[in-house]
């Protein structure tokens, strides 16, 4: 898909002199008589509409220079508020923040570009859960995790990169632009032309009504008969003169173009083209179950089902012979590379799947992810959520503690994960069990302990909370004061960083220390009787005036 | 599920015509082997594009499937899944294997001659595959001419939301009937059934020219009525489905489930034809729109609990346990 501006939208689909270049359809293609094509041809030479084609494909190549900045300032999207950050994700996405696998697509993608193209290109990885791709103008080719984790393998990433490269080489953008206004310049004037028939046609039948009349009934037959011939000259002339121009349905006509040359692309680096029914197939199948799968790339799921046929039917005839002696000398399916890079990507896509409610996408991607490696903390934590939130039986529940006890288990020694501690609490909580009680404590502890070394010091936002599971657990009394900052004149806010004082931040001292302070009570606040010492916090207090954090 | 009379009305007269015909055919066997040759049947390959290719590609899949009930070898209809293409026959051969049958029909359904004036043209291709070597034979092509308006008529009328199209809601899976037909008039008897039906009569002729007699002759079932259970697993997912459509030889059962289990009482022994579509399947499993099985139901035997397992490419065995 290429990206097509809102005035471009908008515009009637297109069309011109580019029509003897594209093979068009019989569904989709507007036929032109001789005439019609010269006419065309002479549209096309007029300097005003030379200067609106060339005015709106500059707007179009700045708007895509634009857009693709934006997309690139994604990098800054943490300095943005929460509202901020929302419309930005929704009007320009967010890129991937994972080198490797971008090097990985946009080495792929470089080695799919036909030898010889003048353009050059940069492959990027949109953050998004929706499975969408991408052309720009300015060679700017985008695809989205979404898209990615929904493929097989990397023939089917190389045709997908390969169907957006041909809608920059073949320069659909500009030829879209160019068609659309020529088709709706051709279309009012054959409009107008049409009216001026009418009207001579209307005219031409009262004169004569009028004079029939006139023969037959004197002046009120004249009247009369001018009515009657001026009625009945708009009714004849409505039914003999009509504009019967329809639009060429451009977007349709370059895809199927993008298709084969995406075909064509991938062929002559040897990846293996059967795998793209496939593609269209899983696509179709995946659409059918979720009708948001279709949001961006597949788009219509009919189309779907077209394109499947028409890359099937051009395998078995157009390029047969090129398959069948490539297939001899071995075609590629996929490299080792994607599978392993695969772990990363279905991991982050799961995770941003879920902040989209895409609970069965997630838990797929995720559950994918933990086939491909095992031992990764993140997805174990994100697979728990996910099953946490979605699952209805106990075992369900159960399911989602295995997976945090194992992704506590692989980030024992990192402590990067807080989070797991607090859902192993609450399940935990929700046992009833008071021979639990300890056990409790010590992961809420755990998890308030990593949480500050993460947050360099700052407490959890719903600590009050936390404090209600404590006392759920039989805990009246733990404290862990907040982190604190130091405000001077005229400067504002610092956080106080104290590295050569402040405790070891290795995870096992950290756990050690929250959890060895409740078996020796733990700090206590004021109001208690205890008067074991308070655990030093995570951050150094140096001034009275706190702001909690 | 809402569903029409006229939908009950198709689905009674269809299984009375169904077990009219399972009625006078000898009995085939499941997925095992009893020294029997056998062929498996393909889902037709639906490379056409057209709106009406599934709902023409699951009927003539059935309807050669029965055509060829006559034959002097076993039948069994396979289940490859739903990413199953006939341009990669490397990926039929271990599925082809696993079932147990010995040589496999392919069929695809081809993109349809659309001149601007005149019939449209439909066009299968058909071929057979030795399941031991691999070896893909000659496609034979059959085409099948139809008055244009016939076809325009018939999707006009139907108003399928043939499968395929994305639901409205997130997760709703495929109708079944939108695969099957939904008109009062059994498919067989509309201008794409009667199309399928010529077609169908050709592959069947080019099977039987081709597919050497079997000599064993077939076991047979002791007569008998019993209750037995229908079960859908994801094998991949260790998971069951508790959401399918089920249409067993022709009558709809789907009423008889209760948490995936559909249970199925008196059933006379014999042929079982079964024809089920999932709604709860995993997220990415790409699953076939229809399956259409087959088995032996023999209540002499003491398995009773029929399971059809979908692995991970959602390729489907039937099995009794």
């Amino acid at each position: 898909m290429f990206k097509r501006s809102i005035s471009a939208r908008c515009a009637l689909l297109v069309t011109a002199l580019a029509f003897t270049s594209v093979q068009v359809s019989a569904q989709t293609a507007t036929e032109y008589s001789d005439k019609d094509k010269q006419k065309l041809a002479a549209i096309a030479q007029r300097p005003d509409v030379q200067k609106l084609i060339a005015d709106t494909w500059d707007n179009r190549r700045r708007e895509d220079m634009e857009y693709a900045f934006n997309v690139n300032q994604s990098s800054r999207l943490g300095e943005l508020s929460p509202t901020a950050l929302a419309e930005f994700r929704q009007k320009f996405g967010e890129l991937y923040n994972n080198p490797i696998l971008l090097r990985y697509v946009n080495s792929l993608g470089q080695k799919i570009v036909p030898a010889g193209s003048p353009n050059l290109y940069s492959f990027r990885l949109l953050l998004d859960p929706v499975p969408r791709a991408e052309a720009l103008s300015t060679g700017t080719i985008y695809i989205s995790t979404g898209l990615v984790a929904l493929l097989d393998n990397e023939a089917q990433l190389a045709y997908v990169l390969g169907h957006e490269i041909a809608h920059v080489e073949r320069r659909h953008a500009y030829n879209e632009i160019k068609n659309s206004i020529l088709e709706d310049q051709f279309d009012r004037e054959k409009g107008a032309d049409v009216q001026k028939k009418r009207a001579i046609f209307g005219a031409v039948a009262a004169i004569g009504g009028s004079a029939i009349g006139g023969a037959a009934g004197g002046a009120s037959g004249a009247l009369y008969g001018g009515l009657i011939g001026g009625a009945a000259g708009v009714i004849g002339g409505a039914l003999l003169f009509r504009n019967k121009f329809v639009p060429t349905e451009w977007s349709t006509l370059y895809e199927n173009e993008a298709d084969e040359a995406g075909l064509k692309y991938m062929l002559d680096q040897n990846y293996d083209a059967r795998e793209i029914p496939r593609m269209y197939a899983r696509l179709d199948n995946l659409v059918g179950r979720d009708s948001r799968v279709g949001l961006g790339f597949i788009g219509n799921p009919a189309r779907t089902r077209e394109r499947q046929a028409e890359i099937t039917s051009l395998l078995t005839s157009t390029y047969k012979a090129t398959l069948d002696a490539k297939l001899k000398a071995g075609l590629t399916g996929s490299g080792p590379e994607f599978a392993l890079l695969m772990a990363a990507l279905k991991r982050d896509n799961g995770v941003i799947a879920m902040d989209y409610d895409l609970f069965a996408m997630a838990r797929d991607n995720l559950e994918d992810a933990e086939k491909l490696r095992s031992n990764d903390p993140r997805v174990h934590y994100y697979l728990g959520q996910i099953i946490n939130m979605t699952g209805r039986t106990p075992d369900d529940k159960q399911q989602a503690l295995n997976e945090f006890i194992e992704s506590i288990k692989y980030d024992a020694e990192r402590g990067a994960y807080p989070e797991p501690h607090l859902e192993e609490a609450l399940f935990q909580i929700s046992q009833n069990d008071p021979s639990l009680q300890e056990q409790i404590k010590k992961e809420l502890k755990t998890y308030v302990a990593l949480y500050q070394r993460q947050h360099g010091g700052a407490l959890p936002l719903n600590m009050y909370i936390i404090y209600d599971y404590f006392l759920l657990a039989g805990d009246k009394s733990w404290y862990v004061p907040p982190a604190s900052v130091v405000t001077t004149k005229n400067v504002d806010s610092l956080y106080v960083t104290t590295v050569s004082t402040a405790p070891s931040t290795a995870t096992t001292d950290v756990i050690n220390r929250a959890t060895n302070a409740s078996s020796e009570g733990g700090s206590r606040n004021t109001g208690s009787q205890d008067t074991t010492k308070p655990p030093k916090p995570a951050v150094k207090k140096t001034t009275s005036s706190t702001t909690p954090q | 599920m809402n569903r029409s009379p006229s939908r009950s009305i198709a689905i009674v007269s269809g299984s009375l015509l169904l077990l009219m015909f399972l009625a006078t055919t000898p009995p085939t066997r499941a997925q095992n082997n009893s020294g029997r040759k056998t062929v498996g049947v393909m889902p037709v390959f639906d490379a056409s594009g057209e709106e009406y290719g599934e709902l023409f590609a699951q009927n003539l899949t059935a309807m050669e499937f029965r055509k060829l009930q006559g034959a002097p070898f076993d039948v069994v209809l396979l289940n490859p899944g739903g990413l199953y293409n006939p341009l990669i026959p490397e990926s039929i051969v271990d599925y082809a294997q696993a079932a147990n049958v010995d040589t496999v029909l392919v069929m695809s359904f081809l993109q349809t001659d659309k001149p601007q004036k005149g019939d449209f043209t439909l066009h299968v291709e058909a071929k057979l595959m030795d399941t031991a070597s691999g070896k893909l034979g000659d496609a034979t092509s059959y085409g099948f001419s139809l008055p244009r308006h016939d076809i325009a008529v018939e999707i006009a009328s139907s108003g399928l939301d043939i499968a395929g199209t994305a639901s409205s809601t997130v997760r709703a899976g495929r109708n079944i009937y939108s695969m099957l037909g939904t008109k009062t008039q059994p498919f067989e008897k509309q201008p794409l059934g009667k199309a399928a039906n010529g077609i169908a009569d050709g592959v069947h002729t080019f099977v039987l020219s081709q597919v050497p007699p079997s000599t064993v002759k077939a076991p047979e079932i002791k007569l008998g009525t019993c209750t037995y259970t229908v079960q859908v697993k994801y094998t991949s997912k260790k998971a069951v489905s508790k959401a399918y459509d089920i249409i067993l030889n022709g009558e709809e059962e789907s009423l008889w489930t209760k948490e995936g289990v559909t249970t199925l009482e008196n059933k006379p022994s014999g042929p079982v034809f079964i024809q089920l579509s999932v709604a709860d399947a995993p997220y990415r499993l790409a699953v076939q729109h229809l399956y259409q099985a087959n088995t032996m139901l023999d209540c002499a035997k003491p398995e009773r609990e029929l399971y059809l397992d979908i692995g991970a490419g959602g390729d489907a065995l039937l099995h009794w346990r």
